[in-house]
């Protein structure tokens, strides 16, 4: 028998651990609950796919599907949920809009500008930046410091360059 | 292994309908014509699935394998298509290699693309907000994917500034 049952499960106690972990912590370690949550779910399902192969006679046939299927089900699911939850913290599109969602004569531009300052975002960036230890400041200038953002950003330009044949939308 | 096979090649069928699509000519709502493709890809093999008796559970793990990587490539290349502003930032200051820049070179780079304009024109060319003047008004009722993820952000309480 085909069990999705399984990553669906998973996601739910991923979901639910990360709301109560975010919020019993009243809104702090916001990225540690989700990984926390995301190794609940992921324990759930492995426990769940080795109730199933262990109770199945074609042990090889039900390992390649909790492998090679639920898990990548799981993971997918887990990424679209991240992504999810991170666009309601911090895009800045959904808050624009939802500001001038709560304004029924609308909302001036100045004042959208103003409030979202390009160069006070910048600096945010920045702080934030320096604060994971992405960036480094020395003597006034600002290095790379950790890699693994640069190995995304390298990813994410390679793949706009082949789909959109751009390396940037503002090109 | 007929799970795994047929998910993964209905998603490298659908993305290379993609491709081909794209080379041809960029469409106007990017995300939109995706899940489109995406569906369409999805709905036509299902109707084969019903004429050659395919079962009910296997059809909809596979529908849940194909959606998970459908999704998780729809978000990816929402990051693709418009620059994040911090992974600029990052390749702008790789480029400088052992130099270096300073805060006065950052905000020039950062001002010549004006991320906040760029997103209200996409809002605008999504049709969710318009121009009136020196204003930006809301049109018509809050999709709901909006709803849906506004929601479930009053569970996380107020937000940092961020973007």
């Amino acid at each position: 028998m085909s069990s999705f049952i399984g990553p669906i499960a998973a996601m739910v106690v991923n979901v639910l651990a990360q709301i109560i972990l975010f919020r019993g912590r009243r809104g702090t370690q916001y990225f540690g609950s989700i990984i926390q949550a995301f190794l609940l779910g992921a324990v759930t399902l492995l426990i769940g796919e080795a109730f199933f192969i262990s109770s199945s006679a074609a042990v090889s046939e039900r390992l390649f599907l909790a492998l090679a299927v639920n898990l990548p089900i799981y993971l997918g699911l887990s990424y679209c949920y991240f992504n999810f939850v991170q666009l309601g913290q911090t895009s800045i599109r959904l808050r624009i809009y939802s500001e001038i969602m709560a304004h029924a004569a609308g909302v001036m531009i100045s004042e959208i500008e103003r409030e979202y300052d390009e160069k006070g975002l910048t600096e945010v960036r920045l702080q934030r930046l320096r604060e994971s230890g992405d960036v480094i400041e020395r003597d006034g200038n600002h290095f790379i410091g950790r890699t693994r953002l640069l190995h995304i950003a390298n990813v994410i330009f390679a793949a706009k360059h082949f789909l959109l044949r751009k390396k940037s939308e503002f090109d | 292994m007929k799970i795994f096979l047929t998910s993964v090649g209905l998603f490298l069928f659908s993305f290379a309908v993609h491709l081909i699509v794209w080379r041809y000519k960029l469409p106007k709502h990017h995300i939109k014509s995706l899940l489109v493709i995406f569906a369409i890809v999805f709905c036509l093999w299902v109707f084969g699935a019903i004429i050659y008796s395919w079962g009910l559970l296997e059809t909809v793990h596979i529908g849940l394998f194909y959606g998970s990587m459908t999704l998780s490539y729809v978000i990816t290349y929402s990051a693709i298509e418009a620059d994040s502003p911090t992974l600029s930032l990052i390749r702008f200051l790789a480029e400088a290699k052992g130099n270096g820049r300073t805060v006065s070179e950052v905000s020039q780079f950062m001002a010549q693309r004006p991320f906040v304009r760029a997103r209200l024109s996409a809002l605008a060319l999504s049709g969710l907000i318009r121009e009136e003047g020196s204003r930006f008004i809301a049109v018509g009722p809050q999709p709901l994917s909006f709803r849906v993820i506004l929601g479930f952000r009053k569970l996380y309480g107020p937000i940092s500034r961020g973007g």
